[in-house]
This record gives structure tokens, C-alpha cells and sequence, in this order.
């Protein structure tokens, strides 16, 4: 039988070569991160939203289109739904108001104030798309928006914070990104604990046994206004250890997101 | 030229894909590209582009913010001795 006979000494050498090319390309691109990476990442987010806003635009239109071949069962029972639950939100509000009020009145008898200035930004991309819990939003130093500044979603409950900020647009990280640490306090019973981000608006803490957090507990930023950052919704205790998991989730879907307010003062 | 045209094309539309797709598919399409066309070092450059645009700094890979990149390299890596050893391989290759 003839064999082919191969030229291995060349083959092996352009594998060589092609190695130390991309080995190469690693090191170049890690140093460039390392002397630029941050101004590069800013302009990469503003010359990226620029790419996406008309895809972006067009998505929204396409989706105001299909909302009219919506079937009229689905909208009828859509619409019952949504006046069931306005009527309850409604109830609710009303005690809220009250309470917000005599909120307001205790912080001025100590010259504090609940009053926080905040913008509204429209959400441009967002997880899934992005993998690590991110917003790439469309408000920046144009709009007094600064670095660390919060990211609310509605009802006021804190998502993240702002990381990169353009002119006119920023990036919001998340509480919830992959093994951040946020230090919250459990609302019913007042005590610390530390959140770990295990993305997709999910949190983990491990914490003694001997801590009294229970399923369905807010867990709120310390600080005045107290935000919500997320409600517990499962406590695995083992007895054989002394530590228990409490997995707890952002209140809000951070997939539906459409808009989200920036804080433009720090807060008190 | 054909091939030029083509690797032209494939490029720009990875390059759309990074901003307006999940972050997966764009990736799946620089790794789509590393296999089908040979020495495709632009992957880098969209590797970068995606830890650019959302990364976070000094939670990803060791603290690099460089996770797309060494994916990147890696995929390159397994592609380039893949390549090899797949004897059907130069008749799609472009």
C-alpha cells in the first residue's frame, strides 16, 4: 500500500506560527484593556447604541403593528384583567399615600429630605441580550446622570447602578450581575445581609441559621428612602449545617424592561 | 473575490448581530466564522467589541473584562487542530 508521505516538519510549523499569532492578539488586546479599556468602553456603548437605536425603533413599531392583529377575546380579557387589578392597586394606593405623607412629614422635622431628582431613560438593550445583567440605557452626562448613580424601575425598586456614562448614553449594571456583593437589610426584622448576584434577577446569601429571614421578606438598601431591591423567595435549611441559602429575585421582570428612572442627585 | 465578498459580508453582519441580537448568537456567529474561514483574526476584534459594550469591569474572567476574547482564542485554538484532522474540510472552507 502507498502512503502519501505528509510534510509534518511545515504543518507543524504553521501551527506554531498560527498559535503565536493568536497568543499574540491576546496580549495586544489585553494591554490595550489595560491602558484604554474604560474610554474605549464608552465609546464602544455610544457607537453601538447608534448601530442598534434603529433596529431598536423599528422593534417598537413592529410590535405596535402586531398589537392590532391581536385576537378582540384575548384584549377583552386582557382589559377585564387590567381594570381588576387597577381597582386593587388602587385601594392600596390610597393607604400608601397617607403613609408616604406622614413619611415626608417625620424626614422634615429632622431636615432630611425623601425628595430625589431622577430622569427617565428608555432601556436599549438588555438581558438577555446582554450577559451579565447590564442596561446600555439612553441617558447620560447630558442629562446630570454621573457614574454610581441608582437605576430604579417602577415602583421605585433599585436595580443597579450606573458603570460607564456617555453624553448621551450610560451603562447600568445590575445588583443582580454574576457574584456582586450587596449589602441589604432584611425590611420585617431590621438585620444585614450580604446579596450575591447570580444573574437574571436572581440574588443569593448565605447566612446563620440563628438569622430570621422568612419567604416572601423585602430585603431594602440601607439609606432614608429604603428601597426595594428584592423579595426572598425560598430558604433552604439544612439542620445538619449552620448556615442556610436564601434565594431571593428582583420584583420586577428585568426582561420586559422598556424604561427605568436614573437617579441624577446622590442619595442622602 | 467571491470569497472575499462573502468574508466582507459575513463580517458586517456579525458586526449588526453584536448590538442587536443576544449576546449568544452574535458569539455563534464569530465561531460560525472562525470555522469557515481560515486565519479569521477579526474574531478578536468582535470578541472585544462584545466585552466592550457588556462587560463589567473586574467581575469578568479573573478581572480581565476580557471573556470574549480568551472564548475567542480558545475556539480558535480547538479550530485550528479541528481543521486538520476533518478531511472534508477544504472543500467548504472559504
Amino acid at each position: 500500500m502507498i502512503y502519501l508521505q505528509r510534510n509534518n516538519r511545515s504543518r507543524s510549523r504553521k501551527t506554531i506560527i498560527s498559535v503565536g499569532i493568536i497568543v499574540g492578539i491576546v496580549a495586544v488586546i489585553g494591554l490595550v484593556q489595560w491602558l484604554f479599556g474604560s474610554n474605549l468602553s464608552i465609546g464602544t456603548i455610544e457607537a453601538g447604541t447608534s448601530v442598534s437605536k434603529p433596529f431598536f425603533v423599528f422593534g417598537k413599531q413592529i410590535s405596535f403593528a402586531t398589537s392590532f392583529i391581536s385576537s378582540r377575546k384575548t384584549l377583552i380579557e386582557q382589559n377585564q384583567a387590567l381594570r381588576d387589578e387597577i381597582d386593587g392597586l388602587k385601594i392600596k394606593l390610597l393607604s400608601f399615600d397617607s403613609l408616604a405623607k406622614e413619611h415626608e412629614e417625620i424626614l422634615k422635622t429632622y431636615n432630611r429630605s425623601n425628595i430625589e431628582n431622577k430622569v427617565l431613560a428608555s432601556v436599549m438593550v438588555k438581558p438577555p441580550q446582554t450577559p451579565y445583567d447590564t442596561l446600555i440605557l439612553d441617558v447620560g452626562s447630558e442629562n446630570q446622570a454621573s457614574i454610581n448613580n441608582r437605576v430604579y424601575g417602577i415602583g421605585g425598586i433599585v436595580l443597579g447602578i450606573i458603570d460607564e456614562i456617555g453624553k448621551k448614553t450610560s451603562r447600568a449594571v445590575l445588583f443582580s450581575n454574576p457574584d456582586r456583593e450587596t449589602r441589604v437589610i432584611v425590611e420585617r426584622t431590621d438585620q444585614n445581609i450580604t446579596l450575591i448576584g447570580k444573574g437574571g434577577g436572581n440574588f443569593e446569601a448565605e447566612v446563620p441559621q440563628e438569622v430570621d429571614v422568612l419567604k416572601s421578606d423585602t430585603l431594602v438598601l440601607a439609606g432614608i428612602r429604603l428601597p426595594i431591591v428584592a423579595i426572598v423567595v425560598d430558604v433552604e435549611s439544612n439542620p445538619a449545617s449552620a448556615f442556610k441559602k436564601v434565594i431571593a429575585r428582583v420584583p420586577l421582570n428585568i426582561f420586559n424592561l422598556r424604561f427605568v428612572e436614573v437617579e441624577t442627585s446622590p442619595g442622602l | 473575490m467571491k470569497f472575499l465578498i462573502l468574508r466582507i459580508a459575513f463580517n458586517v453582519l456579525t458586526f449588526i448581530l453584536i448590538f442587536v441580537s443576544p449576546w449568544w448568537l452574535a458569539l455563534l456567529s464569530v465561531f460560525v466564522g472562525i470555522l469557515l474561514f481560515t486565519n479569521f483574526y477579526e474574531g478578536f476584534l468582535f470578541g472585544y467589541i462584545l466585552d466592550l459594550f457588556y462587560g463589567t469591569p473586574g467581575e469578568t474572567f479573573y478581572g480581565t473584562n476580557l471573556l470574549y476574547v480568551f472564548s475567542v482564542a480558545l475556539f480558535m485554538l480547538i479550530a485550528l487542530f479541528l481543521k486538520k484532522r476533518l478531511r472534508f474540510y477544504d472543500k467548504w472552507v472559504a
